[in-house]
């Protein structure tokens, strides 16, 4: 742990000299870490712009009235919001940047199977970013993320065909990502390491691999319609041209509400990692919780139409989706009770991680059983398409995909800097996280009850108070993104060194230096044990160890 | 805080049992997800690591009662919720068999609705209190959704078929009505009050005049004047008169004996199809087998009828529809027959093309009876101007040599003429089926001689 020298053999060091070929070094890697950092900053620069965008919805939506921009800049600005933060944020955030950096090593692999591959999707990730944002540059789009036809096929005058192409082209990232991980942890595991060895990260990577190649053509060929029946006209969603409108939301939610499952349960597998090395012990029913990863992802494409349970889908249709809905519910429900039974008996420390992991576990529960509500069809008919939605979905994906990605980058960031960053800080910003981002979404509930729709640009009077507790505390939760921005750059420049395992972890990954050689390993490791092979004494060790001024 | 309302209010009849579901949840949510924090915090400051005094020998990694003990119970509370979800589902989608129904269409960004009685408005909806109200709705271009929070009700509207929905206002009072599916531009703006009335104030409301923007884009009146002094059912009597003006009436006789079924009481009937199916002949079959007739044909009878698919409004489909669904059958509408005279205002989609440059010498006064004939008979229906019709066109037919199905070929004189009228099936025109009905001696002498005169008027 006392390492204060910072190896110079990290995979971030170039021998070679000059800036070209510096810059070559970082653009046509193919070292999975590397890879990972170009995800890092990229993706983050979307999530800065798709927050943006989030800030003037939440300005408009002071006042009741339509001041601050038309109601066309409105529309194309939550199109934005929307857009951006799904497909170029939430999507790829966990299994691209996290996953990418962390598959091989925790599994004791020098590289993902596919190393060209996965630079190859960063490449598309790009290349569908600049579609999006050229959209956004020549006009925007007004169709809401979500591309409901015959309104995006025939009706919107925005730059449809740009943003869904750039949809499209994503779409592959994702995919090749995902394959690449399907094929590294099968075949590249290091010796003994068996399926009930994985730290629960992987299993949550390989659950979300699976739903991403399964469902993902589905939108690509949804999307593709739309462009057909826009560009030639040809009759497929507009019942003007004798198509079916809704025949785009079956196909749209068939790949929508499994995305979800593809940002949610990463977020999932990093909470398991932090839980348990935060508590000094074996995380509780690991079992469960890596099969309950399992029966989300298969139950996931079972539940695509409680989005349309007012869309005219068939009463019996809607009682069955409702019926699935339900039940996923239970693997939900098991993951928060096992990670609560693992601090049972735990050495609990408060370091940053684990405050984003718990404030996770606050948010996403709250998000899990207003879920519950709106998979009830008798409520949904009164609050689906209101801010009770905006909310719900809110809890799950900023409490939980943000609060787990950041809880995440945190655990990691000595191992991929090989520095420390402010602790205190760090929680500082977890707790102002938090804090905003209760008083943001949770006022979105009562406004939703009361009917106040989404996706609109004036409102009645009677909703303003609601409304403006809502974008106050949307400017607190915006301070608490920016904190961890500034301290993790100043980390790099002044950050303490790390050392191989500042958090006196046991997966693979704090095996090897900080940050990690190009091929990670100086020698591939065997295991021998399970990823959370904490002696039983190490929490007792642990709270016998700490004296006053150690960290909290 | 009349202003700062945090609950909204209750108006219909489904309000307050979503509203019991709704406060279950919530208490069961606070339980659980109350609880859950409290607990997480305890064990947090507990477990912390500077507490040296916590006992953390014998750990626990698994067990097996524990998580079957943490599935099972909320495995069970789910499926309680969702059973009495899905009761109070069917209820909120199963209207009472007689309702009041108004008809609403959306279009970027307004609404319009129309009540039986030919009543229109924009952007808002009276009700009358304590009365089962339907709603059967589409939309002229995207879809929107019709959401009166205070009712705790709300439904997708499309482009291209009905929805429909039904509530029972409980409480008199404005409440608001908004857009719920995103639709464009003023998405935000397309929304306005429902006004809930109690019966007497609705019926008084029910011929107040003004006047409104129709679903076409052009004003009128909000009252329409019935055709005639006729008491009743205006919007089903102007469907009526589309009916006889567009030709339906020739092909769907109330006696049954016409090319198409006859439409008395069809409408809620269990219809049997071609293809050995049955369907519910409900207003998206009825809208179905206007647009695309050859879609679900009537068990016993041809796929001849046109489409009128793009030839009529929502607004005239609505009427129609309110027209098949008086003949249903109880008693007092059903009286009315296709035939019932008076529609002289064929001004219609169909509508003729008089008298072209090289129309043959005719008396002028007996074909304009003759039209009125045409139309009110239903000719018209299948003897298209267009020559998309079931029956030949008969334009320039007059005088002309007509080859026949049998192979020879007939000079279409007056006698010819008046022949197929009678009994059509004698001399068939080639390319043409057998399916007209014979008119024999429903027409007199006069009314023939008219019918001919007019279709002589009808030059190329």
């Amino acid at each position: 742990m006392a390492a204060t020298a910072f190896p110079e053999s990290g995979y971030l060091h170039d021998d070679t000299p000059g800036l070209w070929a510096w810059i070559k070094s970082w653009l046509f890697t193919v070292d999975h870490k590397r890879i990972a950092i170009l995800y890092l900053l990229s993706i983050n620069f979307f999530f800065l712009l798709g927050g943006l965008a989030a800030t003037f919805v939440r300005i408009e939506l002071v006042t009741p009235q339509g001041d601050l921009m038309s109601s066309d800049v409105y529309n194309r600005m939550f199109t934005l919001h929307g857009v951006i933060m799904v497909f170029f944020f939430l999507i790829p955030a966990i299994p691209s940047v996290l996953g990418n950096f962390l598959v091989p090593l925790m599994i004791g692999a020098r590289d993902l199977a596919f190393p060209r591959l996965n630079l190859f999707s960063w490449y598309l990730y790009m290349f569908g970013g600049i579609f999006a944002l050229s959209a956004a540059v020549l006009g925007g789009v007004d169709t809401g993320w979500t591309f409901y036809t015959p309104f995006s096929s025939t009706y919107s005058n925005s730059n449809v065909i740009l943003t869904i192409t750039g949809a499209f082209i994503m779409g592959f990232s994702s995919i090749a990502t995902a394959v690449n991980f399907i094929a590294t942890i099968h075949k590249m595991r290091a010796p003994g390491l068996t399926w009930f060895r994985l730290p629960l990260f992987i299993w949550a990577a390989y659950a979300t691999s699976l739903v991403i190649v399964l469902a993902t053509p589905v939108v690509g060929i949804a999307l593709l319609l739309v462009a057909i029946e826009r560009i030639w006209g040809v009759g497929i969603f507009d019942p003007a041209l004798g198509g079916d409108p809704l025949l785009f939301q079956h196909l749209f939610w068939f790949y929508s509400h499994p995305a979800v499952y593809i940002m949610i349960l990463p977020a999932f597998g990093v909470i398991s990692e932090l839980i348990a090395t935060f508590s000094r012990k074996r995380i509780f029913g690991y079992e469960f919780i890596a099969f309950s990863s399992m029966a989300i992802a298969i139950l996931g494409f079972l539940v695509w139409g409680h989005h349309m349970f007012v869309s005219s889908q068939s009463m019996y249709a809607s009682l069955v989706f409702s019926f699935i809905t339900m039940l996923i519910a239970i693997p939900s429900a098991i993951k928060v009770f096992n990670w609560t039974a693992t601090l049972y008996k735990g050495s609990i420390s408060y370091r940053t991680p684990m405050l984003y992991a718990l404030g996770f576990m606050g948010l996403f529960v709250i998000g899990g059983l207003t879920g519950i509500f709106l998979g009830v069809v008798a409520i949904d008919i009164h609050v689906t398409d209101t801010y009770f939605v905006v909310a719900h979905f809110h809890y799950v994906m900023v409490g939980g995909t943000i609060m787990a990605y950041l809880g995440g980058i945190h655990f990691w960031w000595p191992k991929m800097t090989g520095r420390m960053y402010n602790e205190v800080w760090g929680g500082i910003s977890a707790l102002v996280v938090f804090v905003g981002f209760n008083m943001t979404f949770f006022p979105q509930f009562v406004l939703g009850y009361l009917g106040m729709p989404r996706r609109y640009h004036v409102y009645p009077q009677e909703f303003q108070v609601l409304h403006v507790l809502s974008s106050s505390g949307a400017a607190v939760l915006a301070v608490g993104f920016i904190i961890p921005l500034i301290y993790l750059l100043l980390s790099l420049v002044n950050g303490r060194v790390a050392g191989d395992n500042p958090w006196d972890a046991t997966g693979l990954e704090w095996h090897t230096s900080s940050p990690p050689p190009t091929h990670n390993f100086e020698r591939i490791p065997v295991v021998t044990t399970e990823a959370y092979a904490y002696p039983p004494e190490a929490a007792a060790r642990d709270a016998a160890e700490w004296r006053p001024g150690s960290p909290l | 805080m009349r202003n700062f309302p945090l609950f909204p209010e209750q108006a219909s009849s489904f309000a307050g049992q979503i509203d019991v579901l709704y406060w279950t949840l919530v208490g069961l949510s606070l339980l659980f997800g109350g609880m859950l924090p409290f607990i997480i915090l305890f064990l947090m400051v507990r477990y912390h690591r500077s507490n040296k005094a916590a006992d953390r020998t014998n750990q626990v990694h698994s067990n097996l009662l524990l998580e079957a003990t943490w599935s099972g119970i909320p495995l069970l509370i789910v499926l309680g919720i969702f059973f009495w979800g899905a009761f109070l589902y069917v209820h909120v989608r199963t209207p009472p068999p007689r309702t009041l129904e108004i008809y609403v269409i959306g279009k970027q960004w307004m609404w319009h609705t129309q009540h039986p009685n030919g009543k229109r408005e924009n952007n808002e909806l009276h009700v009358p209190i304590g009365r089962p109200v339907r709603l059967i709705m589409t939309s002229q271009d995207v879809i929107h959704s019709f959401y009166i929070p205070a009712f705790r009700v709300k439904q997708d509207v499309l482009p291209g078929r009905y929805t429909s929905m039904w509530f029972e206002a409980t409480k008199a009072g404005e409440y608001h009505l908004f857009c719920a599916e995103y639709c464009g531009t003023e998405h935000s703006l397309m929304g306005g009050r429902v006004v809930a009335l109690s019966l007497a104030d609705y019926e008084r409301w029910l011929v107040t005049p003004g006047e409104v923007i129709l679903p076409d884009g052009s004003s009128g009146a909000a009252v329409p004047t019935p055709p005639g002094s006729a008491i009743g059912d205006p919007m089903a009597l102007v469907g009526e008169q589309l009916f006889t003006s567009l030709g339906c009436s020739g092909c769907h006789r109330m006696d049954g004996a016409g090319v198409g079924p006859s439409l008395q009481g069809l409408y809620g009937s269990q219809e049997q199809l071609a293809d050995g199916s049955t369907i519910t002949a409900d207003e998206n079959y009825l809208r179905t087998s206007i647009i695309n007739p050859g879609a679900q044909i009537t068990a016993g009878y041809q796929p001849v009828m046109p489409s009128y698919a793009g030839q009529l409004s929502e607004d005239q489909i609505n009427q129609l529809i309110a027209y098949i669904k008086s003949l249903a059958g109880d008693g007092a509408s059903s009286g009315t027959s296709g035939m019932s005279g008076g529609g002289s205002s064929g001004a219609s989609a169909t509508g003729s093309e008089a008298a072209g440059a090289a129309a043959p010498a005719f008396d002028q006064a007996l074909a304009a009876q003759g039209e009125r004939i045409f139309t009110n008979l239903g000719c018209v229906g299948c003897h298209r101007s267009d020559g998309a019709g079931i029956g030949p066109r008969l334009n320039g037919l007059y005088n002309t040599e007509q080859r026949l199905a049998d192979g020879s070929s007939v000079i279409a004189d007056v006698a010819y003429l008046e022949e197929s009228i009678r009994n059509a099936a004698a001399r068939v025109a080639e390319g043409y089926q057998p399916v007209m009905p014979a008119y024999g001696n429903q027409l007199s002498d006069d009314q023939v001689r008219q019918l001919i005169e007019y279709i002589k008027s009808l030059g190329e």
